[in-house]
């Protein structure tokens, strides 16, 4: 990831940046600033979800199996867990900036988070845990679901059964852009699919999903 | 999952497509494990390697031992995935094949339909009722023929006459001279004959200027 680094812009060294600033067109122009940066930055490196912290995670693997039944427990440990990533911050957070020694405060973070959502560029990787960070979409779901289907129609796919693994991380999809795509996100766009009748979404007998039928 | 917005309808789930999800996901089961193992081994590579390196021989033979094993299970792990593999593009192919013998069947049953309706029967009968049809027209005819019959062709021939004569005679009106002139090599006889027939002075007159130019 480090052969070609992502170039900040200027701004990025401007302490007031790190800092919520009062007056309200300020105040837009900087949550602006944030969210073009936030996108370029995770579509650069193929970010598919950021923490609170910034940090980039995983590509959610066993973010979504627990998804039914596990939430209460998953809101638990989240609490102890927090300490640990106070921790890791300094790691290699977007919104840590060593060189003017600034950071964004959680509670902005949050902000700009949902004004991302609203805007359709982001997702909570669960609704019902904002804790454990957002989905970003540097393609909207709309995009993501053409991308794929285009994919589907080109490689002859029409009618076939796909697991999401498959999708993900087979050899096919390989040199695809959405190869490697967040577990969770992918969901998003396979429902995206689904609610235009695109795909059918198979589940397994515990109820996740197993995979999906694509239409013709 | 049961309403859609949009016009579309999603694809139909068949117990085939089930089954070839049972595989795949049995594939996709084997090639995380693959991963899984390929780690272990690097990871038993590095601690015989580290072994080695400080002098610790019975712990490097003994990653090394484990590195084999795991090398092993790696091996028939792949073997298994790629027999999955394999029955799952012949299943996809058999799933073609089943489809092209369908439309097959569907074709010959659609042409034996178009033949049954172009029987020889019926197009014999077919060319039977346009022949009669055209008998009937001529039959018709000849009837219609006998039912209006001299009087009408009669009348009609008269008509005809009467109007070549009224013809003639508006085109002497016009032009009286015009017969004479076109029996040009005959004028001399011309001339009179015209005189017994209309002994008009000044119808002389002008038939006799006449010749002049010629």
């Amino acid at each position: 990831m480090d052969t070609s680094k992502f170039e900040l812009p200027a701004i990025y060294n401007f302490p007031p940046f790190f800092t919520r600033q009062p007056n309200l067109q300020t105040y837009e122009t900087q949550l602006d600033h944030w969210r073009k940066l936030i996108l370029d930055y995770c579509k650069f490196y193929k970010i598919w979800a950021l923490s609170l912290n910034g940090l980039p995670l995983a590509t959610g693997d066993s973010i979504t199996n627990g998804d039914g039944d596990g939430d209460e427990g998953d809101a638990d440990d989240d609490d102890a867990d927090d300490d640990d990533e106070d921790f890791e911050i300094s790691k290699n957070s977007l919104f840590q900036n060593n060189k003017i020694n600034r950071s964004l405060k959680n509670d902005f973070v949050l902000e700009i988070y949902k004004k991302m959502i609203d805007n359709g560029e982001s997702g909570w990787i669960n609704d019902k845990n904002h804790k454990l960070g957002v989905l970003i979409y540097w393609h909207s779901l709309e995009e993501w679901a053409n991308i794929i289907m285009d994919w589907i129609v080109n490689t002859g796919q029409e009618g076939a059964v796909l697991t999401l693994y498959e999708l993900r991380k087979g050899e096919l999809s390989e040199s695809q852009e959405f190869s490697g795509m967040n577990l969770q996100l992918l969901l998003n766009v396979m429902d995206v699919l689904s609610k235009e009748g695109r795909v059918r979404i198979l589940k397994d007998e515990d109820g996740s999903v197993a995979g999906v039928k694509f239409g013709g | 999952m049961g309403n859609t917005p949009s016009g579309q309808r999603p694809p139909k789930v068949t117990a085939q497509d089930r089954a070839i999800l049972q595989l795949k996901l049995q594939r996709d089961k084997l090639r995380k494990a693959t991963v899984k193992i390929q780690v272990i081994i690097n990871k038993e590579n590095q601690i015989a390697r580290q072994s080695v390196h400080e002098g610790n021989k019975r712990r490097a033979m003994l990653a090394l031992k484990k590195r084999k094993y795991q090398e092993n299970l790696l091996d028939t792990i792949e073997k298994q995935s790629d027999s999955l593999e394999t029955l799952i593009s012949t299943i996809e192919f058999k799933l073609i094949e089943k489809d092209v013998v369908f439309g097959l069947e569907e074709g010959n049953r659609v042409l034996k339909q178009i033949n049954g309706e172009l029987s020889m029967e019926k197009v014999d009968k077919i060319m039977d009722d346009s022949a009669e049809g055209i008998q009937y027209q001529e039959e018709l005819s000849e009837r219609l023929g006998e039912l209006m019959p001299r009087a009408l062709d009669d009348e009609v021939d008269e008509e005809m006459a009467k109007m070549e004569r009224e013809e003639m005679d508006k085109e002497k009106e016009k032009n009286p001279g015009i017969p004479e002139v076109s029996t040009l090599p005959e004028l001399p006889e011309a001339p009179r004959t015209e005189i017994k027939n209309h002994p008009k002075k000044g119808e002389r007159e002008e038939q006799k200027a006449e010749p002049l130019p010629a």
